[in-house]
């Protein structure tokens, strides 16, 4: 079910009332009815795969409780093994298989063996490698005795299948979301009206903005052979901006969701493109998997503690396997190594958390050295993105060459204006709202302002947005 | 949590007001005429008891808009039907689907008004248009324009695949006859019974529910053409040949003596990619071409060569930006088109 959809605008405000009805005293029936919904919810796509969330919930439940029981280091590791196991073998089976597949078979080309490697008809679940990275964090962090593992199923499926979360993140941790469901949820008011904001602000650059932006950045990826440099570099612009508020759209939309139950979800955004540098780039993008990339890769390989080399190595590790994480194909390989080749000299200076505040802080504009880096930190993020937009590595490098080779003149620009403008609306609502947590958080503003900022959200939904319902990009991840 | 709710009921309730002033005065939020069924006919026209125009429009902010008017007979037209016996001058009736009813064009934009002013004085021109109906459907309005107005000449504005959608194993028109093929041969498959929804007809009457009904695209997207090639196999073939010589036969039998004119628009996204070669769509032209045969009285006339010609010339498209159907520009050349062989054939002699 797509959060922007008919049958998702009838199921939300039936689930909410039931739930809310039950009471709050009543958690425990709460989180069972919470588990049916998100079950409904993710059926709605394909029923069939609800076998691999229940596995997966079942195998981590048994896995963590077993652990934790467990004194012995080695029992505890072969767990541990039981559970990686499982979900990455159905994340790699469902998402790898044909790659390694097709990748082994033209290896062996390129040393003239043919080889008749047999491939699947795969179809990739919805939000596979978001709840398998989810739960597996569970069984790591009980590993690790960071947590202690629930004897509540009722509560950990819940976890599992949390409906606004579940098939495109954020990739919540253990730690922080399961206690919130072995406990009572009040309803507050305040956070449940910024919930509907944030929702309102997600609805907004979903529909407005990205979804009117694709059909420009489709055009633009498939016709660049024939286009110029200014058409070519407005596409991979539309793309940054479609996959922005594509993503944080949803993210907007889950968490505010989140809160309409209740629940507080981890941030996923903050406003990554007015970052400073890279670094800053990938603390404020998908924070939820660039901070799990973190925790489970980047610091077991040994972080920034280890030598020079090895460091350097770890960031490539890392990059690159979250670059894979996005999907099997090795444009998503490229843009991650380019991330993490962006990112090495800024840790060779250990300069990575040079910029933590809030940019250019109680002032209308940035100085010009901070428009600059931002500047910089944006142009090659648009590079990355060439890559990640692309069908293929050859179309990725057909389209910069194509960029470079043809010269910045053309004309029948006046066709993107409407799509430049869209793009540039989140981006000055947001860096006007810069130090607050969404676009739309404005709750200190007058009762009759704030109305009528709704007002125009609404009709600007209305008047401009897609009612195509169009898919998230994410899903496909 | 009271307290939430009735903000947000309250909010709802006013941002829907404003939605139905804005979408009814700023915004023209999608309004058809409503239809109403022909009991001794069975066709669809529209009904004179409920309200006579309004503005029918596509897409977001209704980039396109369409004055629509029902006239004393129930169509859309500029133009109030004077029956056979009171009328002076000699008729040219179009029949046709969505593209002869053209809600999306001014009343004074469509085929009628654009031949009516190729033709002048000479001949009344009125059209008979209704969305969703194949040239099987046809074999039902016929009678009906013959009955009431006796025209000398009629026109049948045909779309692509028309002929092989009459027959209901290619497609579905609930509410117009099409035709089954029975194995030996071809039979008629009367149309359903039209019944108003109660509950569609309440929500029609918001504005809001009508734009995001109709003017967002929420079910279908209207650029969604029939695109399909029609590659078929001879069998298959034969039975559409069947059920072209059966529609033209029945035509024929139900306007006794009356010229007969079948105007074939031409593939347009085949025009657009530049693949005027594509021998699909010429494939309705050649079906009526040989089920007229036959017939002296029966013509097909094909809107590629003009259609091809104006677009290479202006590289203007001959549909809206957001819809599929026929632009102003189109209905003038297809008016240039009929007048053009009806000036060479016909009208010079019956003036004669």
């Amino acid at each position: 079910m797509l959060f922007n959809s008919i049958p998702f605008a009838i199921f939300l405000p039936i689930v909410y009332l039931i739930y809310w009805s039950i009471g709050a005293r009543r958690f425990k029936i709460q989180n069972f009815m919470l588990i049916l919904a998100s079950y409904v919810f993710y059926g709605w796509w394909d029923w069939r795969f609800l076998s691999l969330i229940f596995i997966s919930s079942l195998v981590d439940y048994v896995v963590g409780g077993r652990m934790d029981r467990s004194t012995n280091q080695s029992t505890r590791k072969i767990l541990l093994l039981i559970s990686i196991f499982v979900n990455l073998g159905i994340l790699g089976f469902f998402k790898y298989f044909n790659f390694f597949i097709d990748s082994f078979a033209c290896l062996l080309g390129t040393f003239g063996l043919q080889a008749n490697m047999p491939t699947l008809r795969i179809i990739l679940p919805v939000g596979i490698s978001f709840y398998t990275f989810q739960t597996l964090s569970y069984t790591i962090d009980i590993y690790r005795e960071k947590i202690k593992s629930t004897g509540d199923p009722i509560a950990f499926f819940a976890f599992v299948s949390f409906f606004p979360q579940l098939v495109a993140g954020p990739i919540e941790r253990a730690k922080s979301l399961l206690p919130q469901f072995t406990q009572v949820r009040q309803f507050d008011d305040s956070n449940a009206r910024d919930g509907v904001r944030q929702m309102l602000w997600g609805f907004f650059k979903k529909m407005v903005v990205a979804d009117n932006l694709a059909p420009h950045v489709e055009f633009i990826f498939e016709n660049y052979a024939t286009l110029d440099s200014i058409t070519l570099f407005l596409g991979v612009f539309f793309f940054a901006l479609q996959i922005y508020c594509d993503f944080s759209g949803y993210s907007d939309i889950a968490i505010g969701i989140a809160r309409l139950f209740g629940f507080s979800l981890m941030r996923n955004f903050a406003f990554p493109y007015f970052s400073r540098d890279i670094a800053e780039f990938w603390r404020r993008w998908h924070i939820s998997l660039s901070s799990w990339f973190r925790d489970y890769v980047y610091i077991p390989l040994g972080g920034s503690y280890v030598g020079k080399w090895q460091r350097i190595r770890n960031i490539i590790i890392t990059f690159t396997v979250s670059g894979f994480w996005h999907g099997a194909n090795w444009t998503f390989v490229i843009w991650g190594l380019l991330n993490g080749l962006y990112y090495i000299p800024i840790m060779l200076k250990e300069k990575q958390k040079r910029y933590t505040d809030t940019i250019a802080p109680g002032r209308l504009f940035p100085g010009i050295r901070e428009a600059g880096a931002i500047l910089l930190t944006f142009l090659l993020a648009l590079l990355a993105w060439v890559f990640f937009r692309a069908d293929s590595l050859s179309h990725a490098f057909g389209y910069l060459g194509q960029f470079f080779r043809m010269p910045f003149t053309g004309s029948g620009y006046s066709d993107y204006l409407r799509p430049l403008c869209l793009a540039i609306i989140p981006l000055v609502i947001e860096w006007l709202q810069r130090d607050k947590q969404h676009g739309l958080e404005i709750s200190l503003l007058p009762l009759v302002v704030r109305w009528m900022i709704y007002a125009i959200v609404c009709f600007g939904i209305l008047l401009f947005g897609s009612f195509g319902f169009q898919q998230f990009i994410y899903f496909q991840f | 949590m009271f307290r939430f709710f009735v903000r947000a009921i309250v909010f709802i309730i006013l941002l829907v007001v404003a939605s139905e002033i804005a979408l009814r005065t700023v915004v023209h939020a999608s309004l058809a005429p409503y239809a109403k069924q022909d009991n001794e006919f069975n066709i669809m026209h529209y009904d004179t008891s409920k309200t006579r125009t309004g503005i029918f429009s596509v897409g977001r902010l209704a980039q396109e808009q369409g004055h629509w008017r029902v006239n004393n007979y129930g169509w859309n037209s500029i133009f109030d039907y004077v029956s056979a016996e009171k009328r002076d001058k000699p008729l040219i009736a179009v029949i046709g689907d969505s593209y002869t009813n053209a809600l999306l064009c001014d009343t004074d934009q469509r085929i009628d008004w654009a031949l009516k002013e190729q033709v002048g004085n000479k001949y009344d021109v009125y059209s008979f248009g209704y969305g969703g109906i194949f040239l099987a459907g046809t074999i039902d309005v016929a009678p009906y324009v013959e009955k009431y107005f006796d025209p000398d000449v009629v026109v049948f504005l045909i779309t692509k695949n028309t002929v092989k959608n009459s027959l209901k194993r290619y497609d579905s028109s609930p509410l117009h006859k099409q035709l089954r093929h029975t194995g030996e041969g071809i039979e008629e498959v009367p149309p359903g019974k039209y019944r108003a929804v109660p509950y569609r007809r309440l929500a029609r009457k918001s504005a809001l529910v009508r734009y995001i009904m109709l003017n967002t695209y929420i079910f279908q997207d209207p650029l969604d053409e029939d695109n399909s090639t029609d590659s078929i196999d001879q069998n298959e073939e034969k039975i559409i040949q069947d059920a072209a010589d059966y529609i033209v036969t029945e035509l024929n039998d139900k306007l006794p003596g009356k010229e007969l004119v079948f105007l074939v628009d031409m593939d347009r996204v085949a025009l657009y990619d530049d693949e005027n070669t594509r021998p699909e769509h010429l494939k309705t032209s050649l079906r009526l071409e040989k089920a007229c045969q036959p017939f002296e009285n029966c013509h097909v006339l094909d809107l590629t060569d003009p259609f091809y010609q104006y677009y290479h010339e202006t590289s203007k498209k001959l549909n809206f930006k957001n819809d599929t159907h026929w632009n102003p520009t189109a209905y003038r050349i297809a008016a240039e088109t009929i007048y053009s062989f009806l000036n060479d054939r016909l009208l010079t002699t019956s003036q004669e």
